[in-house]
């Protein structure tokens, strides 16, 4: 810890730490500066000139900004003087004589920091008797934000986040003086993943999202903490409820994760959640569809797995499940089979629906990383998926920690997004299309120089689904030699470490595509996913589907895998549930129920339980909080178990650190040749995000990437609409350029409708698309 | 009196073709870079700059050998000339830049020199045009002649200058907004700290910004020993300084003259007196930002420290004489949309306070005024530059709000009754 | 592309002088600027590419100058100054018959696109009160009277290049200072003349 100092505010002193700025270590101890434009996660740039509080110099009493003036010891700071309050309240005064009186109608009434300084410091009345500033009233910016520039204070807080923190300024500062406003460029939105924050940070009416907008009041509002399942990141949240309705997502501020950010799918992905199409009760899929009881449905399903004839049972799992119903998941499938012989089970398998599995480096020759490990790390190495569209706010801390002058290395032609941040990019020349090194790790130009002897943070996963990792494994070793390495293993999903840590074996989708055995009877548990949709392996899951005897699906909605399914049984979102997740540095961090379940939907353990009863086994539990206790003791450390209560400590609320040993087995795939590399955009049509209206556009448009030379040389196009075929299937797509990529490369996103009949191993044709009819356009 | 001619002595000697290298040449020039070259000595030039205690010409009067002092270590080191001559009433730069181009050239090669500079950018605002292209001619005339470039007259000493226009922003000759606008970006004032130029300034590497005045100094600095400058002037305002002088006088125009005169002495003598042989209702002693004197004060002496304690600026040297016909209320109207217009718009106080100045003085000057108007307009000033003192104390980043203030106080404080008089009804104020 | 190529290579060579793109970004906008009497957002789209920013950006950094005009300009653009040293020896005047001699109110432009008129603060022609800029070069020493026969001239002759001192002697009269050093360029259109950036023009004797 380093050295902490006195300060002296309006006669009393405090602690602060170095370097802090006055209006922080203020904050720390309790007074409250107003402020506008400083916040805590931005560069300062004292522009608004509210936080204004006078030190003691040597040359007399000094106004200076809080925001930008750091302490130093025995600073004498007074908040409170008459030259501080006036000072204050002319800046007050000074921001109201062109703000609109339009509070009773606008969003952010309540909880609006204007308004409420408006009150505390505020002049009675107004001596502005001039014409207040006009501008067109809220205009949209972008698919789902809008901006009023007449509410406007100009704090620069949604520039600055858009240029600094997410590195896509699509918004800035027009005009000079007087005449400033904030505005995009006219044929370029304010598409960023990250658009929502700049609502949040807001601290007037000026940006609103289309979602929010009228539906509520901030006191109406019910209010809980909670973790986004949006990534595995596990984003702190606050879930805003009124009236049993989902109205917002805000982020919170956890200093080990999104500190405060989130992607725009983890905040507006939620209208779902009141969906019409939610599944209400069982359902009996074929025959024709017909609604059952939750006691019929489990008879039903009872007599599929107590059966006379050898039975392999697979479960393919998604991430949308808690730790909780992982665990209750694990121990139904360890009582089958301690009771294999009354059953006739023969196999019981977890596949988890992730074409991006791997083995991962979870033995004890490596070191496993956290993600405050970016800002200590001198090296930080990137061999994976699109970081920027499936871990949206890791994203945004590795941005941060490369200004702070962290070296980022990215291997192979995934994260091109990146690329601009990298110091060094190895493309083609040294890993490549196949995502094998072309060159030896030792002769790559410039690495050791990075690594040897440093401290590495290497963020490492499957690039592409149908990749070798024997090159990244190699890489492991060679950093694990000769750099002090921490691993952050990707697995991007959810709670997909809460599936590692708490199922004691977990397989590859591709596995069951190539374990599935047609000789016997199967029984498929699809729980909470769509293998069909969003895989490169779609056809070949959806062919076993069809051939196996009895298909459970657990699930939201009805989908393309639902759809194969004999039963459907309707299960519960993250916010209807109570349960803890595991985020990607094995961080425990707590969901909250704050929704009731719709209709007769129960939460999977539930079904589980229940299940073990109709075929006359015992289970332990009858409660999250059982379970939660239950598999609290799986941990080897007992010191800081993540339990409901530890967690719910207003000290845990950043999480709890603990891990169990995990286990994974996967069958490594690969092809030869690769020309097309299958990714996943943060954006997708996943059920959620197309039953959740204001984002569902977003993940409409169909397009791939390539770049120029592909574009213009190998096949020769001429516009960016080309149909793209396979055997019978084609689709009409654009082409983005994207000249980051090698030569003859093609990406396809697999997790947007129309592409999941590719089959991965066979060469897709391109041509100019006669009619632009098919194109969906956003 | 008579004016002291170091730095327009040449372009008045040879007023036709002062900018040209070859009269340069013949006339001495750049022989003091030939002789610093060859001494291969810098810290003695910045020795030689710190005993002229010459201080800097832009307005804020910094000693210009210990801001050069300052400059940090770095392998990039940038020097950036102020050429951005903006502030209402100044044109002294305008004749340096158009017909003694080689002479800041030649200044600045030195001062570059004895910084271990490689990069000089010389930022003249867009509205100069014609003295953009008399530099940017010199400074290719330069370049062939080898004192600037690769190996300077065949010493190890490289240098490459950039001119650089400015594009119409009067806050773009605050420093650390002219060092934005010349990294592309919008012109805003940065803050300090951390942005002080001589330890992060462009590209956030260690920056001297000097003015278009202070470097064309240099060379007759060094080629007569900065002890002969100091002798010159009085102490504390060492040298000449070039007035511009402007307003109702007979004869306006650039003097260059040694600091420590009266501005009577000097209104009269080189302003030939007032037009129309009327006196003197008020005049701005330093450039539009300056707080006004009025007719009976003008027996203060023209240096740095004499104005500041008469509660003024000699700032950017420019004086302004208003005759005692002139509408002080549109003389203060117009300064303050001057910089309501200028404003980069950051600071609240400033965007909105200097706007609503500007409106309040326009609605009392169409006759629309009010009596509260006053002790608006007082109170508004007071949260720009609270307390109204003198130098200002700022609620900005940037002295650009405060400078609005000035003309304002100057009115209250000795003309109230101008602008009572514009009121409906007239009552005297009291403050 | 709404650049043509000799167009691209010139911004080229500006970014080249500076050791990093962005600082070219005044200058190329000048050269949009000059393309089109304004700066369009085509030339935003090109120059944001040319230097690897935003075309929001660019539009930041180009509407905070108040030379980069929005709307395209006349073939003459008259800045009449209007600040103190012009204010109080009667710029107002001037003005007053420039708005009346083309019917123009500030920053409008004719329909013929010969003149665009505006107000604008100090030029550094104190000395010469009240003064104008003609596409940025200066004429100090107007009247109401001159500046009337000034903006005759320019419609009757339009010159392709405005050249300072042929002005002055026409039209000008008091000085900021001696006016000796006579030379032949100027600018054409409503950009500044300045050989770094292409606009510097000669006229052609
Ligand atoms: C609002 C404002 C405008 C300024 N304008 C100019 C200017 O046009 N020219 C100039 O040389 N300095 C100007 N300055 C002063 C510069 O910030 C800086 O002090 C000066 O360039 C330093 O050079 P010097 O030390 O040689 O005077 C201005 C300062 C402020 C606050
Ligand atoms: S005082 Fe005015 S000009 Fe200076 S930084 Fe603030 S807003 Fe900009
Ligand atoms: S919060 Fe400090 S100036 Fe805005």
């Amino acid at each position: 810890m380093t050295d902490q100092i006195k300060i002296n505010v309006n006669g009393s002193e405090i602690i602060s730490e170095p370097d802090q700025l006055i209006i922080e270590a203020c904050e720390d101890s309790g007074i409250h500066i107003p402020r506008f434009c400083w916040h805590k996660r931005m560069d300062p740039v004292g522009m608004c000139r509210m936080c204004l509080v006078e030190i003691e110099t040597p040359r007399g009493k000094a106004l200076v900004p809080s925001c930008t003036t750091k302490v130093s010891e025995d600073l004498v700071v007074d908040t409170e003087s008459d030259v501080v309050k006036k000072a204050q309240e002319g800046v007050l005064e000074f921001l109201l004589i062109n703000h609109p009186l339009d509070c009773p109608v606008c969003d952010k009434a309540g909880e609006c920091p204007l308004q409420d300084q408006t009150m505390a410091y505020g002049p009675g009345e107004s001596r502005f008797v001039e014409d207040k500033r006009h501008f067109e009233k809220p205009i949209p910016i972008s698919e789902i934000i809008l901006l009023d520039r007449e509410r406007c204070i100009l704090c620069a807080r949604c520039t600055r986040f858009s240029d600094e923190i997410s590195g896509d300024p699509l918004i800035e500062f027009i005009q000079r003086g007087n005449k400033t406003q904030v505005n995009t460029f006219p044929d370029e939105p304010f598409r960023s993943y990250f658009s929502g924050n700049t609502v949040q940070i807001c601290p007037v009416g000026a940006l609103t999202s289309s979602s929010y907008r009228f539906k509520a009041r901030p006191w109406d509002l019910k209010k809980v903490s909670s973790t986004s399942n949006c990534s595995s990141v596990g984003c702190s949240v606050e879930l805003n409820v009124s009236q049993n309705k989902m109205l917002r997502i805000l982020g919170e501020d956890n200093e080990y994760t999104n500190q405060g950010w989130l992607s725009d799918k983890g905040r507006y992905n939620f209208e779902y959640l009141h969906s019409e199409k939610r599944i209400q009760s069982p359902l009996l899929v074929n025959n024709p569809s017909k609604e059952l009881s939750v006691n019929e449905s489990m008879e039903i399903i009872g007599d599929q797995i107590h059966t006379d004839i050898d039975t392999n049972i697979s479960f393919i799992i998604g991430h949308n499940s808690t730790n909780e119903e992982y665990f209750a998941l694990n121990s139904f499938i360890n009582s089958l089979n301690e009771n294999k012989q009354e059953t006739s089970i023969q196999d019981l398998n977890v596949y988890i629906s992730d074409d991006y599995l791997h083995e991962g480096y979870f033995d004890d020759s490596y070191s496993l990383g956290q993600i405050k490990d970016l800002d200590s790390a001198d090296t930080i190495i990137l061999w994976s998926q699109d970081i920027k569209d499936n871990l949206p706010t890791l994203y945004l801390r590795i941005k941060q920690a490369v200004k702070k002058g962290k070296k980022l290395i990215i291997f192979g032609h995934t994260n091109t997004a990146m690329k601009n941040l990298s110091e060094e990019y190895f493309g083609e020349e040294v890993v490549s299309k196949n995502f094998e090194f072309n060159i030896e790790i030792s002769d790559i130009p410039n690495l050791s120089r990075l690594i040897n002897g440093k401290e590495v943070l290497a963020i490492v996963g499957k690039s592409s689904p149908i990749q070798n990792m024997e090159p990244v494994s190699k890489l492991i070793n060679h950093l694990n030699k000769n750099s002090n390495l921490k691993i952050l293993n990707c697995f991007a999903k959810g709670n997909t470490f809460g599936a590692f840590q708490n199922l004691d074996l977990v397989k590859g989708i591709n596995d069951f595509v190539d374990e599935f055995d047609n000789s016997r009877k199967n029984l498929i548990f699809t729980i909470g996913s769509n293998p069909v949709n969003n895989s490169v392996y779609s056809q070949k899951i959806k062919n076993h589907l069809i051939s196996a005897d009895y298909v459970v699906a657990l699930d939201l909605f009805k989908n393309e895998t639902t759809e194969l399914a004999d039963i459907i049984l309707p299960t519960t979102s993250f916010t209807e549930k109570e349960g803890t997740f595991t985020n990607l540095e094995m961080r425990t961090l707590m969901q909250n129920k704050i929704l009731p379940a719709p209709g007769l939907s129960l939460n999977e353990w539930e079904y589980w339980a229940m299940l073990l009863g109709k075929i006359g086994l015992e289970q332990s539990y009858d409660s999250e909080i059982q379970l939660n206790s239950l598999l609290c003791e799986g941990y080897t450390n007992k010191d800081n178990l993540p339990s409901f209560d530890n967690l719910n400590k207003p000290s845990n609320l950043d999480g709890i650190m603990n891990s169990k040993p995990i286990k994974i087995e996967t069958k490594n795939n690969r092809l030869e040749n690769l020309e097309i590399l299958f990714v996943h955009r943060l954006y997708g049509d996943t059920s959620s995000q197309i039953n959740s209206p204001s984002i569902s556009m977003l993940g409409s448009e169909r397009f791939i990437e390539m770049n120029s030379a592909t574009f213009y040389g190998s096949y020769m196009l001429i516009s960016n609409v080309v149909t793209l075929s396979q055997d019978d299937n084609s689709i009409q797509v654009n082409v983005n350029i994207n000249d980051s990529l090698p030569d003859n490369l093609l990406v396809i996103p697999i997790n947007r409708r129309g592409f999941q009949n590719l089959d991965p191993e066979k060469k897709v044709e391109l041509e100019v698309a006669r009619s632009r009819e098919q194109l969906s356009v956003s | 009196m008579k004016e002291t001619l170091l730095l327009t002595k040449h372009m008045r000697e040879f007023p036709e073709n002062s900018h040209k290298l070859d009269v340069f040449e013949k006339n001495n020039g750049y022989s003091a870079l030939k002789k610093v070259l060859k001494d291969n000595d810098p810290e003695s030039v910045i020795n030689e700059i710190k005993d002229s205690n010459i201080r800097g010409r832009g307005g804020a009067g910094f000693p210009t050998g210990v801001k050069w002092g300052f400059l940090a270590e770095d392998e990039d080191r940038y020097l950036v000339i102020n050429g951005d001559e903006s502030e209402p009433g100044t044109f002294k730069d305008r004749i340096l830049l158009e017909r003694d181009p080689h002479q800041l050239i030649e200044g600045v090669a030195i001062t570059c020199f004895a910084s271990n500079i490689k990069k000089a950018f010389i930022y003249i605002r867009g509205e100069y045009a014609k003295p953009a292209r008399r530099v940017q001619d010199a400074v290719e005339q330069a370049y062939e002649k080898g004192y600037l470039g690769k190996n300077i007259l065949g010493t190890n000493f490289s240098l490459d200058v950039v001119v650089h226009l400015g594009a119409g922003a009067y806050i773009c000759g605050e420093e650390t907004a002219l060092l934005n606008s010349l990294e592309g970006r919008r012109g805003e004032p940065r803050l300090k700290p951390p942005y002080f130029p001589a330890v992060m300034g462009l590209y956030n590497k260690p920056t001297l910004v000097n003015n278009v005045e202070t470097i064309s100094s240099v060379p007759w600095i060094i080629n007569n020993s900065g002890k002969e400058y100091s002798k010159l002037g009085v102490e504390g305002s060492t040298g000449t300084r070039i007035f511009s002088l402007s307003g109702h006088v007979n004869n306006p125009g650039n003097f260059e003259i040694e600091m420590g005169k009266t501005f009577e002495e000097f209104i009269y003598t080189f302003g030939n007196g007032i037009k129309n042989n009327k006196s003197v209702k008020a005049y701005i002693p330093g450039g539009a930002s300056a707080p006004w004197f009025t007719g009976d004060q003008l027996d203060i002496k023209m240096t740095i420290d004499d104005v500041a304690n008469a509660g003024s600026m000699l700032g950017s040297g420019a004086v302004v004489v208003m005759d005692e016909n002139t509408n002080l209320v549109y003389a203060a109207k117009s300064i303050v949309s001057f910089f309501a217009h200028e404003s980069c718009g950051q600071c609240t106080p400033c965007r909105e306070g200097t706007t609503w100045l500007e409106m309040i003085l326009d609605r009392i000057a169409s006759g629309r005024g009010r009596l509260s108007d006053i002790s608006l307009l007082i109170d508004i000033c007071d949260n720009i530059s609270p307390g109204l003192a003198w130098p200002p104390k700022m609620t900005t980043i940037c002295p650009l709000g405060p400078s609005a203030v000035s003309p304002i106080t100057s009115l209250l404080n000795n003309f109230s009754d101008e602008i009572t008089n514009m009121l409906p009804t007239k009552i005297p104020i009291t403050q | 592309m709404s650049w043509e190529k000799e167009l691209v290579e010139k911004a080229n060579e500006i970014i080249e002088l500076y050791p990093e793109k962005r600082s070219a970004l005044g200058p190329l906008l000048y050269l949009a600027q000059e393309k089109d009497g304004h700066i369009s957002n085509d030339s935003i789209v090109e120059i944001s590419n040319l230097i690897g920013i935003t075309e929001v950006q660019v539009k930041s950094v180009a509407s905070f100058y108040s030379m980069y005009k929005e709307e395209q300009t006349g073939k003459y653009l008259l800045s009449v100054c209007k600040s103190i040293s012009c204010e109080i020896n009667d710029s107002r005047s001037v003005i007053n018959s420039v708005k009346d001699f083309t019917g123009l109110e500030n920053y409008e432009t004719d329909t013929d696109k010969v003149f665009t008129f505006e107000e604008v603060e100090c030029i550094g022609a104190c000395g010469g009160a009240p003064a104008v800029q003609v596409n940025y070069e200066t004429v100090e020493g107007l009247t109401p009277e001159k500046s009337i026969q000034m903006c005759e001239w320019l419609k009757e002759e339009r010159p392709n290049v405005i050249v300072a001192e042929e002005l002055q002697d026409k039209f000008g009269g008091i000085k900021s200072f001696d006016w000796a050093i006579k030379d032949n360029t100027g600018s054409s259109y409503s950009v500044p003349g300045f050989q770094n950036i292409g606009t510097a023009k000669e006229k052609s004797k």
